[in-house]
């Protein structure tokens, strides 16, 4: 009997280490180390398409997919007060510099080669088990940078014929993506905070998801104890932006003053971004006006709605996925009167789609 | 299992790609997305640090590698010559003609006619279409998912480092990554026939191609790998040394006064070879960079940098012996590192070592090497900074705090804008508090150094 109970407490506590979500290093959880400002090093991002005939690699969308990522990782860590620089280890950054490269490149490929060993006795992350050494201090950051983020995303878009192909043999039916983040003292090199997510969420298309995946992935990140961090879209992303420039003129009226000025030479490219990571770039907002006969008749609830944010900030673009029919001029009109803050990176400029959702109350 | 998946597709000839790269080539739609992707990751490998870059290498590179190609370029072919930062002995072609030569194989080969050979090889792959071939072979593409998977798992000895494995693996279409592996027996077989018979037009020594395949197969580290998957542990390699033997004795009856630029070839390569070292000492194999040390003193016993490199390459061997003992290479020292190395970090593994008895003997033996090159260094230039700064770091170990930071300021001193200042000061910063003071060293260097216990 005892020894039936030991065999059962191994296993679940062997399941149970498995299953760990994220861990984090007992000096951080005990309030010893404290992280604020955090660097991120270049993403490691791949993408598949598995269909009947095998695995190809979507390269184009591999780099499509890293923007999108790293803007919402950052507004997830921002709603918890954290402040995450993107720019100062981007490939752009260190271009300049072989032997910064070389530091960078290297760093990967330590944590890389951990990784496996991370993921399976992620329970080592809290005694301080795994480090990638001082070599972090090798990188050019000022002393400020409290640490270091690895991500590691690899997703997998399955064809049309593959996922009905699932159904009949009981393989995978959805599109996946798994996301591996890893927290680096930037002065020892420790990892001090491991978390993965495992999604049947499409990378690309389903940012909600996403979002919502790194949000759990963080969850166990000690508070900071600072209020959330608005997010300064020119100042952090686009190094060729002035902080002086003004919104265009087309921008209406009360809009708050942008630091980033479109680019006008490079054509527009458009990603897809969560409701959590546009939020902050929302500057008008227009209530709706409840319709009469729908209060009359006690329709409420909430319309969803699919938008395009046009490079100026405009909305280009509604379409309605779901709501009351009654509600939704009301929603459609409301929303296209918002406008956001024109997301330019490095002189590029955006085209965002995103959700958004209209409420309609009754009552107080 | 996967593995010898690899081996058996090798060992397959396949008569349907021998007969098509007999046509003249015309590019398919497939073909022309293959260039893309292949375009899209040359670009990022290089972005990601993966290349070394080095005016003399690269031009040394660029000059014998254009030297080697056809006079008219194949169509969508641009040659390019590059170096990757990869301890693994292997070399890699794309099919829009960017040739990489791993740094590994540049500390591994000898002279340019060595060189040459892979290049050549190389460059035949290229001409003769040998990737997009493959590529359009759905039948190989299936098995070559299992080669990435086998490659990725491989660890110690694959042609690749297994990060850079997986990152091809993540970018490319799989059978580009498998060429990269090697290629059918045939058509491995064809390019190197090209490949004599361009390096005889060019007047090298076919011998040197030959002799040069040789080294491949056996390093200072020990090969944990249960099975060969990559080219440079190929097992037809055997095979490969003695038909170009036979060519070479064919083709060059009298091989006085052939090329094979020993000179040039260590001129231009040295720096490159160091920057190898540095990169097997930060990946766990301090064995390797031993080897490289000592060739480089005894092709330069002058310079104070091979002593600096010797010295850091002996640190860095902790309780290792410098050549793999005989436990080791014997198939259950392989299968116990093979254990361990999966349950454990490089930096555990160290520690573990040092456990046993005989780890300690050895860590010492190594210190005293590693203490003694480093003072070779300062004889040679006592103004050598990373000679103080590789001193600093043993009396660190040793818990010498005094004499650690001596030599930490020193280095300082010599060295104030090199790229690890901040490392070394915080390790300077922790052993000023944590010896509270400044200790006086306990010997001076007129008396002659400490001995570090």
């Amino acid at each position: 009997m005892k020894i039936k109970l030991a065999i059962a407490t191994t296993v679940t506590l062997a399941c149970a280490t498995l299953l760990l979500a994220q861990v984090q290093h007992r000096e951080l959880k005990s309030g010893k180390k404290q992280i604020r400002t955090i660097v991120l090093m270049p993403m490691e991002v791949s993408l598949t398409k598995k269909g009947l005939k095998g695995t190809e690699p979507l390269t184009d969308q591999e780099l499509d997919a890293e923007l999108p990522l790293s803007l919402e990782i950052d507004a997830v860590l921002r709603n918890l007060g954290y402040q995450l620089d993107m720019q100062s280890l981007s490939l752009a950054a260190l271009a300049k510099d072989p032997d910064e490269r070389y530091a960078v490149d290297d760093l990967q490929k330590s944590f890389d080669a951990q990784l496996q060993l991370v993921e399976h006795k992620s329970k080592g992350v809290r005694k301080g088990r795994f480090t990638l050494g001082d070599d972090v201090l090798k990188l050019p950051l000022s002393d400020k940078v409290d640490a270091l983020l690895f991500v590691r995303a690899r997703a997998q878009t399955l064809t049309e014929n593959k996922k009905t192909f699932g159904w009949f043999v009981a393989g995978s039916r959805y599109d996946s993506t798994a996301m591996d983040f890893g927290f680096v003292d930037a002065k020892t090199g420790d990892i001090l905070y491991f978390a993965k997510s495992r999604l049947e969420a499409n990378l690309v298309l389903d940012p909600e998801e996403i979002s919502s995946g790194i949000t759990k992935a963080f969850a166990d990140l000690p508070r900071t104890g600072s209020s959330p961090l608005r997010a300064q879209r020119g100042m952090a992303l686009s190094s060729n932006a002035s902080p002086a420039s003004a919104v265009e003129s087309s921008t209406p009226s009360g809009a708050l003053p942008s630091t980033a000025s479109p680019g006008s030479g490079s054509p527009t490219r458009r990603i897809r971004l969560s409701s959590t990571a546009i939020r902050d770039l929302l500057i008008r907002k227009v209530a709706p006006e409840y319709p009469e006969i729908a209060r009359s008749n006690s329709v409420h609830g909430d319309v969803v709605m699919e938008i395009v944010i046009d490079r100026n900030g405009r909305v280009a673009d509604v379409t309605v996925l779901s709501g009351p029919m009654q509600l939704i001029p009301a929603a459609t009109s409301s929303v296209k009167q918002w406008s956001y803050c024109p997301l330019t990176i490095n002189g590029q400029a955006y085209e965002i789609e995103t959700q958004v959702v209209e409420t309609f109350k009754i009552g107080p | 299992m996967r593995a010898q998946g690899k081996n058996n597709l090798s060992d397959r000839p396949d008569k349907l790609t021998a007969e098509q790269a007999q046509l003249p080539f015309q590019f398919t739609k497939v073909d022309l997305e293959l260039l893309h992707q292949v375009d899209q990751f040359d670009k990022y490998i290089q972005e990601q640090g993966w290349v070394y870059s080095d005016p003399r290498i690269d031009q040394y590179l660029e000059n014998l590698g254009r030297s080697l190609v056809p006079a008219e370029t194949p169509e969508n072919v641009k040659w390019h010559f590059r170096v990757l930062r990869d301890v693994e002995v292997n070399a890699i072609s794309l099919p829009n003609g960017s040739v990489y030569v791993n740094s590994g194989l540049l500390a591994r080969m000898e002279n340019e006619a060595q060189l040459a050979g892979v290049l050549a090889h190389e460059i035949a792959h290229v001409v003769n279409r040998h990737a997009y071939l493959e590529n359009r072979s759905a039948r190989k593409k299936m098995v070559a998912i299992d080669i990435i998977v086998a490659a990725a798992s491989a660890g110690y000895s694959a042609g690749l480092s297994p990060a850079i494995t997986t990152a091809m693996g993540n970018l490319l279409p799989m059978i580009v990554v498998e060429t990269m592996f090697g290629y059918s027996r045939e058509l491995e077989h064809g390019a190197d026939v090209a490949a004599v018979e361009n390096l005889s037009r060019h007047g090298y020594d076919l011998r040197e191609f030959a002799r040069g395949m040789d080294p491949l197969r056996n390093g200072p580290e020990v090969d944990l790998a249960k099975e060969p998957v990559f080219w440079a542990s190929h097992p037809k390699l055997v095979s490969r040394v003695k038909y170009v033997t036979e060519m070479a004795a064919k083709l060059q009856p009298n091989p006085a006064g052939l090329q094979v630029n020993e000179a040039a070839y260590r001129s231009a390569t040295v720096n490159v070879i160091r920057h190898d070292a540095q990169l097997a000492m930060l990946f766990g194999r301090p064995r390797t960079a031993v080897a490289i040390a000592q060739r480089l003193i005894e092709e330069e016993p002058n310079n104070p940098e091979n002593y600096v490199l010797l010295g850091d390459a002996y640190r860095s061997l902790g309780a290792r012996t410098p050549v793999p003992t005989e436990e080791e290479l014997s198939d259950e020292g392989k299968n116990a590192a093979r254990k361990r190395l999966h349950h454990m970090t490089l930096a555990e593994y160290d520690k573990a070592l040092l456990k046993e008895p005989r780890g300690v003997q050895r860590c010492q033996a190594n210190v005293d090497r590693a203490q003694e090159a480093f003072q070779k260094a300062l004889n040679l230039d006592p103004q050598n900074a990373t000679a103080h700064r590789g001193l600093g770091l043993l009396f660190e170990r040793a818990n010498a705090p005094a004499e650690a930071i001596a030599q930490f300021e020193k280095y300082l001193e010599l060295s104030p804008s090199a790229k690890d200042v901040r490392q070394i000061r915080m390790r300077l910063d922790k052993l000023k508090s944590s010896s509270g003071s400044h200790l006086p060293p306990q010997q001076s260097q007129a008396e002659g150094p400490a001995r570090i216990r």
